[in-house]
């Protein structure tokens, strides 16, 4: 789970490239298709104790964090 | 026979992607010489595959390129619009080897996967990817568009004949170059793989055909009368068409065998003539005219690193200038201190 400075420079991120954030994109493996926003909406509905995610976006979440980590 | 194959099926939203990469490819490589054939959507079939890929005859030259679905051990095409192995590592010898291979698909690059086999029975190279990959679903986003530019640019260095260690440097600087843009150009990056068999390489230089070949890019080395100093003369880059170029100029070539020459538009009765073996080029240069009437040597390598000469150094001696003489040809003063410029080692 991404920790809280990583949660809050994704927040900025999406608000200063709100175009990109909701393009959708696609694990070609899986074909499972995100946004950015919306993983960072299902983050925080997590967090907010009113989702429970499963591994595949949790395994996304996991990657965004470390993409998030380097930006 | 063509040079380059292009696999790119279009079965279900991910194909979609993919397939959507490669649109207008057979166009662009058409446009720098190449001759190429095109398997797209249902021609993605595995007995196309076969019939472009098996030997003998030769029928796919250089290049493959394949934009799909790929696990470990296969890359797929399409049967019956459903995705369908096309390579894989039981065919992979028979179908690839001594060909390049462009992959933009899942984990055909993993260890001990589908790109390694190839490697090591006798595909010259194979750039994959060691795990999934991601690609934007809508074709007229200015992402998708992005990423197609991420994923040519490897393709549009091995088309002029660079060398594949620079367009691998290309494509990892064209992800790298838009990591801020979306997480996908740093996923992909990160599970980015070329395996080759030798540096140097190029698709015209090391193929099916034995690899003689003058096309490509060259960076040159020339030294003219007295023989003293081999000078840096920038990338020469000749085409499929007959028609070669460099910085300040250009002409027609020809080869047989393993002899070639060619001439200059720019400088009338100067002729260069070398042998081409896989990896240089050693030769000699002159004016067939009474003036001038210089005469040199040169050589060159396989690359793309070099920076252009500061001035026209294939028409003529440097040194002229130096010493007040006219300027060979091209009227361009030439100034002592190119001579100083950094000196390759030899072929």
């Amino acid at each position: 789970m991404l920790d809280e400075q990583a949660v809050t420079k994704l927040e900025a991120w999406v608000q200063s490239h709100p175009e990109s954030a909701d393009t959708p994109f696609m694990n070609v493996s899986t074909g499972q298709q995100y946004t950015v926003r919306g993983l960072l909406n299902s983050l925080q509905a997590s967090l907010a104790g009113t989702l429970v995610l499963n591994d595949t976006v949790q395994a996304e979440l996991n990657q965004l964090e470390t993409w998030v980590g380097g930006l | 026979m063509a040079d380059i194959l292009i696999i790119r099926n279009n079965c279900d939203p991910a194909t979609f992607g993919t397939y959507h990469i490669g649109e207008g490819l057979l166009a662009f490589f058409q446009s720098k010489g190449h001759t190429v054939t095109e398997l797209a959507d249902a021609q993605a079939s595995p007995a196309n595959v076969q019939f472009w890929l098996n030997t003998p005859p030769i029928r796919t030259a250089k290049l493959v390129v394949a934009l799909d679905h790929g696990s470990n051990t296969a890359f797929f095409g399409e049967l019956n619009n459903k995705a369908e192995p096309v390579i894989t590592t039981a065919n992979v010898q028979n179908l690839t080897k001594g060909l390049h291979v462009y992959t933009f698909a899942c984990s055909t690059n993993a260890n001990n996967g589908l790109g390694q086999t190839a490697l090591n029975k006798g595909t010259y190279s194979w750039l994959g990817y060691t795990e999934p990959v991601y690609v934007f679903t809508d074709p007229n986003s200015a992402l998708f568009k992005t990423l197609k530019e991420v994923i040519w640019s490897y393709l549009l260095k091995l088309a002029d004949g660079f060398t594949l260690e620079t367009a691998e440097k290309a494509l990892r600087d064209a992800y790298a170059a838009h990591k801020n843009d979306a997480p996908l150009f740093t996923y992909n990056l990160q599970r980015l793989l070329l395996r080759k068999q030798a540096t140097g390489m190029t698709i015209h230089s090391h193929n099916r055909l034995g690899g003689k070949s003058l096309i490509g890019t060259w960076g040159a080395m020339v030294d003219w009368e007295p023989f003293d100093t081999y000078v840096s003369a920038g990338n020469w880059t000749f085409k499929n068409d007959g028609t070669w170029s460099y910085a300040s100029g250009g002409g027609r070539w020809i080869q047989v065998d393993d002899t070639a020459i060619w001439t200059f538009t720019n400088a009338p009765g100067l002729v260069y003539t070398c042998t081409v073996t896989a990896n240089g080029l050693k030769g000699v240069m002159g004016y067939t005219t009474q003036s001038p009437s210089y005469k040199g040597r040169f050589m060159a390598a396989r690359a793309a690193s070099l920076d252009e000469a500061a001035t026209d150094l294939l028409l003529g001696p440097a040194r002229e200038a130096s010493v007040g003489a006219a300027a060979p040809v091209a009227g361009v003063p030439l100034p002592a201190e190119v001579i100083s410029v950094p000196v390759l080692t030899p072929v």
